[in-house]
């Protein structure tokens, strides 16, 4: 099976990633003793064992976001489910006679400039974002300065990418995307939240166009519309500016369950729904993803990839909860990385996809 | 004999006056009745020769000599002065004789010394007494509520004065006030004009004898002056002429007085002067004699530690009652401090019946504008020392200044000093509280604690009185988020202080600058709860100079931001709000440039341009409302760290103003010896 990442830049694509296997080892079930899928998540090939080592140190360890990343990097995994009993012993499972699910995924991993208006064609505005030169017009991609994720700009300058290059690396994400059966779309709600020309859809847009045609081009359009599921994840749910605004009030729900604070799909569209009064590219994004993809095969998730600070009691403080702390002007994760809702829109989408299949 | 009075005596003489002495005798009088001259003898048979025409000259001639003789004798024997000349121009004035005037002088100076003993004088009118053996009992009933005030008529050779005694302003009696003087001839204006002739006029007598007609302006003053006891000073050698006034006096203001005393205590007491002894020494001895009738005491300046107003009181430096006993003045000894602001000279100045710090006198005047001042000294001496002064009591109202020597005594009033008297002295005692945030670039950190050292060098230097200035620097390092996280318990904050400005100098060395943690704030929060637990001095006024570049973390996360919340969960606003209710802090705050400029109001939005970050996208929103922030930090004044001076944070602070600089011209109490408050300045 095949799903596309799809995000713009600094949006959390490799952040995502790199936290998957810790989302799939500290899943727990929704209630205690409740029924339980066990994940396990393992590397299909020693790229990606390597790369998505090195991408959990860099969270673990340093307590930083991964560095950008500059070159489309495929990502094979493995995923393995398997359903426990409900009230087994968690020291010692009893599987249920429901057969594991298994699956395998290709991601792509990509710099989120390749999904930005023009970066597929000629190349010339990745190869200007790579060298620093060259951008400053409107239709550039602006530096937000957070060194957040694969901000380019925050990056070691790497060496000017060929323009060809570029072609051919967009080319690879469109053909790929294609591919896909499903699409984990990440939503920076932060370049929402403060630009009235929030530029999500700049990058969404810029690349929906292509999938199409070459999707109409394979014949595999489903009523007009792209036959893929979609995940739209509402991500970085745990910075104060998007939690304390989409549960204005209600934060104190958070600390009352008993396990990891849960934030429900409902919760990520409203707020989804929330910045589109505001932010014309959200609502742009919001009319594009109802043109392109069946209603019915979207999904919203409140996505954070560190998820939320907890106390000494690993309880979720309506007080005290960012886990992210500001330091020489580089964001740092400030406590343990408990990934929220990182594992399930994939799981959602493997899951609605094989149901499809079935 | 000079010839004009040889003319004018013979046609006196001729007319109706005794030949020798010249009072005036009637037909009938046989004899002088005053010097005893034979006016008439029995008839005388036969001629008159010229035998005995010349007896008879003869015989009037040494009379008239020897009339002459002792009335120049109490001339000289009165003389106050020393005047060499005196005798040869008094013997020129003696009539008859055939020595030269030389020969008389000689004579008239033995004859003075005879005259002039007290014996002599006394056998005139045994039993009076001295001016002092009379003034001691009077002054003494004067004092325990006797007479409240005493007619003193003195008969001097020159003139008559009239004056009072009452009590004086410092409690003492025998004040001696509302004279009135009369020469002889403004009473007889039949006196000659010629000094040395009316002195012998008066010591021979004059031709009528005196009445109380002549004495009417005397007896006129007597009554003026209220008294309800008279006292008559005759003079030390008694002349015929004085005598002859005093008894008039006597005889008639004992007349008048005796019809209304109802104690039979004597209406006119009499006192001859000692020779050659004014009536004022004789007053001034028997004063001397008597207790002080309220204390005497050294003012001194109380400056209040809360408030600085200055408040005068004394400090005792001879009780109620203190004497002289054997001619030994009594002493008393002092130590006050000298002001650390004073004038070139100090004013020491005594006075009567002041409140003193032990508790007061009884009946003592509160308001210093009460005060009796006794004397004033002025001493050089140096600021902030201690100065021992010492005291000697030569009687009332007689202060002398012992030690330290050098003293010089001026009195320009008492108005006028207590004018110069400041009603607050000193700098207020101001606690200073400064937080300085640590954590940052050695750079940043050390300008932020230079700022911090030279406003405490410059108190310390320039301070008219450093002490009064306390200090305590709050240094904070930054929460560790990547860390534990947990709560700090504080830990954050290092302390100096509360100590005087050289010690936390010293100390501030130490400091070195820490690893931020935080972009967006750093635990001011922290400082300020430790701030609020200070010992804050009571009534000291009190500061808060903030030297930070980050705005305090909130007490909880907020939904606008990335700033973290304070791990202990110190809400720095309520702090702030709780210290200006409580200790009312003036607050200065120094910052950073961007920090400044959005808690300026100067038009630079917070979001825009504090500088922790893009208010935009990412992860680096900055604090909302950080601007407000540092208006509420620097309520009084918002400076700017990179342009900030000491000087213009302590003008701020208000550490030199007010009335510090204004010299105190009194000493200080002593620390030790705290005085309950007189009145006020």
């Amino acid at each position: 099976m095949r799903l596309g990442l799809w995000g713009a830049t600094s949006s959390g694509k490799t952040t995502l990633m790199a936290a998957m296997q810790l989302a799939a080892i500290q899943h727990k079930p929704r209630e205690p003793g409740g029924r339980h899928v066990r994940w396990t998540i393992t590397s299909a090939d020693a790229a990606t064992g390597s790369a998505l080592e090195r991408l959990r140190s860099t969270l673990v360890q340093d307590h930083r976001f991964p560095p950008a990343t500059l070159a489309n990097t495929p990502l094979r995994l493995i995923f393995e489910g398997r359903v426990l009993r409900p009230g087994s012993n968690p020291a010692r499972p009893r599987p249920e006679r429901t057969p594991p699910i298994d699956f395998t995924l290709d991601f792509l991993d990509v710099s989120g400039a390749l999904y930005y208006r023009g970066g597929g064609i000629g190349g010339s505005e990745i190869s200007a974002l790579d060298g620093g030169s060259g951008s400053g017009g409107s239709g550039g991609v602006e530096d937000d300065g957070l060194r957040f994720d694969d901000d380019e700009t925050s990056a070691p300058i790497p060496a000017r990418r060929p323009p060809d290059r570029g072609a051919a690396q967009h080319e690879e994400l469109v053909d790929h995307l294609v591919r896909c059966d499903g699409i984990v779309l990440l939503f920076d709600p932060i370049r929402e939240r403060d630009r009235a020309d929030g530029d999500n859809y700049a990058y969404f847009d810029a690349m929906i166009n292509r999938v199409l045609e070459k999707v109409r081009a394979a014949r595999r359009s489903r009523g007009g519309l792209l036959p893929h599921h979609l995940a739209v994840c509402v991500t970085k749910f745990d910075d104060p500016r998007v939690l304390g605004v989409a549960l204005d009030g209600k934060l104190n729900t958070l600390a009352n369950g008993s396990g990891p604070p849960r934030i429900e799909s409902d919760v990520a569209h409203r707020y989804f729904e929330q910045l589109c009064t505001r932010s014309t590219g959200a609502s742009h994004l919001r009319d594009a993803i109802g043109g392109f993809f069946d209603p019915s095969r979207v999904r919203y998730y409140a996505t954070s990839s560190i998820g939320l600070f907890a106390g000494p009691d690993g309880r979720f403080n309506p007080v005290d909860y960012s886990n992210v702390v500001m330091t020489g002007g580089v964001p740092r994760i400030r406590g343990r990385v408990a990934p929220m809702n990182v594992l399930e829109p994939v799981v959602g989408l493997v899951t609605r996809i094989n149901g499809e299949r079935r | 004999m000079r010839d004009d009075d040889a003319v004018s005596w013979s046609a006196a003489e001729a007319a109706v006056g005794c030949p020798v002495c010249r009072r005036r005798v009637a037909e009938r009088d046989t004899t002088c009745p005053r010097c005893g001259w034979q006016l008439r003898s029995p008839q005388v048979l036969g001629e008159i020769t010229a035998q005995l025409r010349q007896a008879f000259d003869t015989r009037l001639a040494q009379a008239r000599c020897g009339h002459d003789l002792r009335s120049a004798a109490r001339v000289l024997a009165a003389t106050e002065q020393p005047d060499p000349d005196l005798p040869v121009r008094i013997a020129a004035f003696i009539r008859g004789g055939d020595r030269t005037a030389t020969e008389l002088a000689a004579e008239l100076v033995e004859l003075a010394e005879l005259a002039a003993t007290p014996e002599a004088a006394a056998a005139d009118r045994p039993g009076l007494r001295e001016p002092e053996t009379v003034l001691g009992p009077l002054l003494r009933r004067m004092a325990s509520g006797g007479p409240a005030r005493i007619a003193v008529i003195e008969l001097r050779p020159d003139a008559v004065v009239v004056s009072a005694l009452t009590t004086g302003f410092d409690g003492q009696p025998g004040r001696l006030a509302a004279a009135r003087e009369w020469a002889w001839p403004d009473l007889l204006p039949a006196l000659p004009t010629d000094p040395d002739a009316r002195r012998l006029r008066l010591a021979a007598g004059l031709e009528e004898d005196i009445t109380p007609g002549s004495l009417v302006p005397v007896l006129a003053a007597v009554a003026e002056t209220l008294a309800t006891e008279i006292l008559l000073i005759r003079p030390a050698v008694d002349w015929p002429v004085t005598s002859q006034v005093a008894d008039a006096l006597a005889d008639e203001l004992g007349r008048a007085d005796g019809s209304g005393r109802a104690d039979g205590a004597p209406a006119v007491q009499q006192a001859r002067a000692r020779p050659r002894e004014s009536f004022a020494t004789a007053l001034e001895a028997a004063r001397r004699k008597l207790p002080l009738a309220v204390g005497y005491g050294l003012v001194v300046a109380d400056v209040d530690r809360v408030t600085r107003g200055v408040r005068l009181t004394t400090r005792t430096l001879f009780p109620p009652g203190t004497v002289i006993t054997d001619g030994q003045p009594p002493t008393a000894e002092v130590t006050v401090s000298v002001p650390a602001t004073a004038p070139p000279e100090l004013a020491l100045v005594i006075v009567a019946g002041g409140v003193t710090g032990a508790g007061g006198l009884a009946g003592a005047e509160p308001h210093p504008d009460g005060w009796a001042p006794i004397t004033v000294g002025w001493v050089a001496a140096t600021p902030r020392a201690d100065l021992r002064l010492r005291f000697a009591l030569d009687g009332p109202g007689r202060i002398r200044f012992l030690e330290p020597a050098g003293i010089r005594v001026h009195n320009p009033g008492w108005p006028e000093l207590l004018a110069g008297v400041p009603q607050r002295y000193g700098a207020d005692p101001v606690d200073v509280v400064c937080l300085v945030e640590m954590a940052g670039t050695a750079q940043d950190v050390l300008r932020r604690l230079g700022l911090v050292d030279e406003l405490i060098a410059l108190v310390v230097a320039e301070h008219p009185d450093a002490d009064a200035v306390r200090f305590v620097v709050l240094g904070y390092d930054d929460h560790d988020y990547l860390g534990q996280g947990w709560p700090d318990q504080g830990q954050v904050v290092r302390t100096v202080g509360p100590a005087a400005g050289l010690q936390v100098r010293v100390a501030l060395r130490e400091w070195g600058p820490s690893v931020p943690q935080h972009d967006l704030a750093a635990p001011l929060e922290d400082a300020l709860a430790v701030a609020a637990r200070l010992p804050w001095r009571p009534g000291a006024a009190r500061a808060l100079v903030t030297v930070a570049a980050r705005p305090p973390h909130p007490p909880r996360q907020r939904p606008d931001d990335l700033t973290l919340p304070c791990l202990d969960r110190h809400d720095w606003r309520t702090l702030m709000d709780s210290l200006a209710t409580v200790q009312r802090p003036r607050r200065v705050a120094v910052c950073g440039q961007e920090a400044f400029l959005a808690g300026s109001g100067s038009g630079v939005g917070f979001g825009a341009g504090f500088g922790f970050g893009a208010g935009g996208g990412g992860r680096a929103g900055g604090p909302s409302g950080a601007g407000a922030v540092w208006r509420v930090l620097g309520a009084d004044a918002l400076f700017l760290l990179e342009t900030a001076s000491a000087q213009e944070v302590a003008d701020a602070l208000g550490l030199f103003a007010g009335s510090a600089g204004q010299p105190l011209p009194l000493p200080l109490a002593p620390a030790s010896g705290v005085a309950s408050p007189g009145g006020p300045r």
